[in-house]
């Protein structure tokens, strides 16, 4: 595996934030263009729209690991993923970014 | 308000696990349309309501094994639910849905408990298999992929009261055995500690996964 050293590492930062961002943003704009164009709270099928909110949960950001190995060379190693996961893409940013960066 | 426990998932938790009382239920009528909310408010609303949710679970938890009286099971430090003395038990949510399930120390060791919805997009989730572990059969990928990623999260949240160890996916290998219908049996291994037995299930778009520890066995194997 290949080992970052401190200098590579600050130009990936950036970079990083800004995939994970992409991917949140791709994660959460098709429900929320779905609750916008006026659908019913209930979906065929007796679903409620709320279930099919892409919620930052643990199952969620775990999908996020291929962006890490993209940049940073690694997986992202889930034991840094917060327990219950997330509100927002701002807050895993700030959690897990230091968190792999330091361990990169 | 009360939790909708006409959500089949609470009833297959219940079967999977017979040894403890399971409460719980969908709450998704104490929220209002996502329509109404600012984008940037949703995700908050969720998290508010589902806290609230998830109390009263435990209030409902707390009455089915006759302690109607004890206080909620807080937060640890640790992010652990100080249980009842004498008692284990987990919480598991997932969008509009919170179960818990509480069974008494002298039968089980430990307990974890997870429940998920199957998304599409969890074909992204490969990488929780360790090299040699076999998916369980009889499955979709998709399906199989989630049942495999549902009974990790189980058995992280059931060995860490006793280990107080953070596991990775390639920490826990799961032997599974031959389905049975749309429910699973296997045994997770996790370094040194203890086996797990490990029961999932599916309904619909869900899993559920229990992950456990008997007290028997956890008493032979620590003597």
């Amino acid at each position: 595996m290949k080992v970052l050293n401190l200098p590579q590492l600050a130009p990936i930062r950036p970079r990083l934030e800004s995939a994970l961002r992409a991917w949140a943003e791709k994660e959460t704009s098709e429900w929320d263009a779905l609750v916008e164009g006026g659908v019913p709270n209930t979906l065929p099928g007796g679903d409620d729209l709320w279930d099919h909110m892409p919620a930052l949960d643990s199952k969620a950001v775990a999908r996020s690991s291929p962006i890490f190995q993209e940049h940073l060379g690694k997986p992202l190693d889930v034991k840094l993923i917060r327990p219950g996961g997330y509100l927002g893409v701002d807050s895993m940013i700030e959690d897990l970014v230091p968190k792999m960066l330091e361990a990169a | 308000m009360h939790l909708d426990n006409s959500h089949p998932i609470v009833g297959e938790l219940q079967r999977l696990l017979p040894e403890g009382v399971v409460a719980g239920g969908s709450f998704s009528s104490w929220l209002p349309s996502p329509g109404s909310l600012p984008r940037t408010e949703r995700a908050h609303r969720l998290a508010q309501v589902q806290k609230t949710a998830t109390e009263q679970c435990l209030r409902d938890l707390l009455d089915a094994a006759g302690l109607g009286n004890g206080p909620v099971p807080p937060r640890e430090p640790d992010g652990q639910r100080g249980w009842p003395p004498g008692y284990v038990g987990s919480v598991s949510h997932k969008n509009t849905l919170v179960l818990a399930t509480l069974a008494k120390a002298s039968n089980l060791a430990s307990i974890g408990i997870d429940v998920e919805r199957i998304e599409p997009s969890d074909e992204r989730l490969g990488h929780i298999l360790t090299p040699e572990e076999r998916r369980p059969r009889g499955f979709s990928q998709l399906q199989s992929l989630a049942l495999t990623f549902s009974a990790k999260e189980a058995v992280f949240k059931a060995q860490f009261p006793t280990t107080g160890r953070t596991l990775s996916f390639e920490d826990v290998f799961i032997h599974w055995n031959d389905p049975n219908g749309s429910s699973i049996r296997g045994v997770a291994r996790c370094g040194s500690a203890h086996p797990l037995e490990v029961r999932c299930t599916l309904s619909a778009k869900w899993v559920v996964c229990v992950a456990l520890e008997n007290a028997f066995d956890f008493r032979t194997s620590s003597s």
